[in-house]
């Protein structure tokens, strides 16, 4: 037998046994996903038309066919606390819908995850408050949609960063061209992992259109922290093995020695988790993660 | 579309089963299928008549190329063990183990590698058809699926395997 028949044999060998968990489609979250995307690129277009009808057929060429800026292009910041500001600040391209936002633990630098798909990326993208009072604040998210130097790392998600003047406090995030508040997770729900010393964060990025929020974390002996943040509904997860107290909330913990532990809770109306990566050849006991989690909210 | 739903259906576990050698985690790769479904509901029509199946794990190989959630070091195995069908945590015939061998040591693969070996021996795609999916030249097929088999039976857990498979 060939080694490829052998290594094709391996493969259907080792994917066989489906966890029961995974084995129904699911086709609710499918179906989900697919007006999620509806949404957005219908706010995409909408800009594009806008962009068309404002500035002449010419202007929505150059929308779609300008090349890829020289420079690099990073997220911009725009530490702007008031709609007066913000708007002298001017706009960088049409508006674009963003997907999900962080708000940090000051309760004032927020940040909203944009981007757009594979083999495009985004010219000069800027976030700016447009409008707020004491129920809600909108954040509205422009930039000019260019061909992407590089495929290879185009289509992942891009933050970009306001700054309010007051706190959020109880307000709703608002995204500016469908008016519909996306999902907003909160650092104050997650432990202060940087103050502990044990764990520095490196960069993660992901899909440009996920609604879910991650972060990563190194720490000792190789190993690592994934955090998330999701919407309950988009939670799936493993058997409950216990449950713990994570800081003020009651986390549930899933996995096994073998592999990795994983504890989510409930917060503000979203779920978080984290997830303890052993260092390569390493474990890490229950009672080990259990010590592991007490001392991250110590 | 009600045969969309049918498709997804029947697809869904192959599909799986393809996205778990890309990632080697069952929930990763129901996240990368259900992105993929998504994406691949608008062109249905379109897609339904032709050879969905080949057409959407390409898509799976192009979509997981995208995702690098840890760009900062290389991928390390982060994958909870199956859920054993009957709970009580026994591996039958060693299903557990030979999987966490093999996660494990598709987990040193570059990405690009992985992605090839999925489509080219999960997928069953010509080394042609391979190439035109993730938009490289035959010959890359070629050394990416060598440099990849050479990792694999550089690895004692798979190069016991490849031998028990091959002798079942």
């Amino acid at each position: 037998m060939s080694p490829d028949r052998k290594l094709a044999e391996l493969l259907d060998a080792a994917t066989n046994d489906v966890p029961s968990a995974y084995l129904a489609p699911p086709l609710a979250a499918i179906h989900g996903r697919v007006r999620r995307r509806r949404r957005m690129f219908g706010a995409v277009t909408a800009a594009a038309v806008v962009v068309v009808l404002a500035g002449g057929y010419s202007a929505g060429q150059r929308l779609l066919a300008e090349p890829a800026p020289q420079v690099p292009v990073g997220p911009a910041v725009s530490p702007t606390g008031s709609p007066t500001a913000a708007a002298s600040t001017g706009s960088s391209g049409p508006a674009l819908s963003w997907v999900s936002a962080m708000v940090a633990r000051d309760d004032t630098t927020i940040t909203v995850y944009t981007g757009v798909k594979r083999c495009k990326e985004l010219d000069r993208p800027q976030a700016r408050i447009t409008a707020q009072d004491a129920a809600q604040v909108t954040i509205e998210v422009t930039g000019r949609v260019v061909p992407a130097g590089d495929c290879s790392t185009s289509g992942v998600d891009v933050p970009l960063v306001v700054k309010l003047a007051e706190p959020l406090g109880e307000r709703k995030l608002i995204e500016a061209v469908s008016l519909r508040s996306h999902p907003t997770y909160f650092e104050r729900y997650l432990p202060d992992l940087e103050s502990t010393g044990r764990w520095s964060p490196f960069s993660v990025s992901w899909e440009y259109d996920e609604t879910s929020w991650h972060g990563g974390f190194n720490g000792p002996a190789g190993s690592e922290l994934d955090v998330r943040a999701q919407t309950p509904e988009s939670v799936r997860r493993g058997a409950p093995v216990g449950t713990v107290k994570v800081g003020p909330y009651e986390g549930v913990i899933t996995g096994s020695e073998r592999t990795m532990w994983t504890v989510s809770w409930q917060a503000g109306g979203a779920t978080y988790s984290l997830q303890l990566v052993p260092g390569e050849g390493k474990s890490f006991t229950l009672t080990e993660f259990k010590q592991e989690l007490a001392g991250l909210w110590s | 579309m009600d045969d969309f739903d049918a498709y997804v259906a029947v697809a869904w576990p192959r599909l799986l089963r393809s996205a778990w050698v890309l990632t080697g985690d069952w929930h990763r790769a129901e996240d990368l299928v259900q992105t993929v479904l998504a994406r691949a509901y608008g062109r249905w029509p379109r897609l339904r008549d032709g050879a969905p199946d080949a057409y959407l794990r390409t898509m799976l190989a192009t979509t997981y190329l995208t995702w690098w959630r840890r760009r900062s070091r290389n991928e390390i195995p982060t994958d909870p063990l199956p859920d054993r069908p009957d709970g009580l945590g026994r591996d039958v015939n060693g299903q557990v183990e030979m999987q966490e061998a093999m996660r494990r040591a598709l987990a040193l693969l570059p990405r690009q590698q992985r992605a090839v070996l999925m489509l080219r021996f999960h997928a069953d795609l010509t080394e042609a058809d391979t190439a035109r999916a993730l938009g490289i030249g035959v010959g890359t097929v070629k050394s990416y699926t060598a440099r990849a088999l050479a990792t694999l039976r550089d690895n004692p857990s798979v190069r016991g395997l490849l031998t028990e498979e091959a002798q079942r």
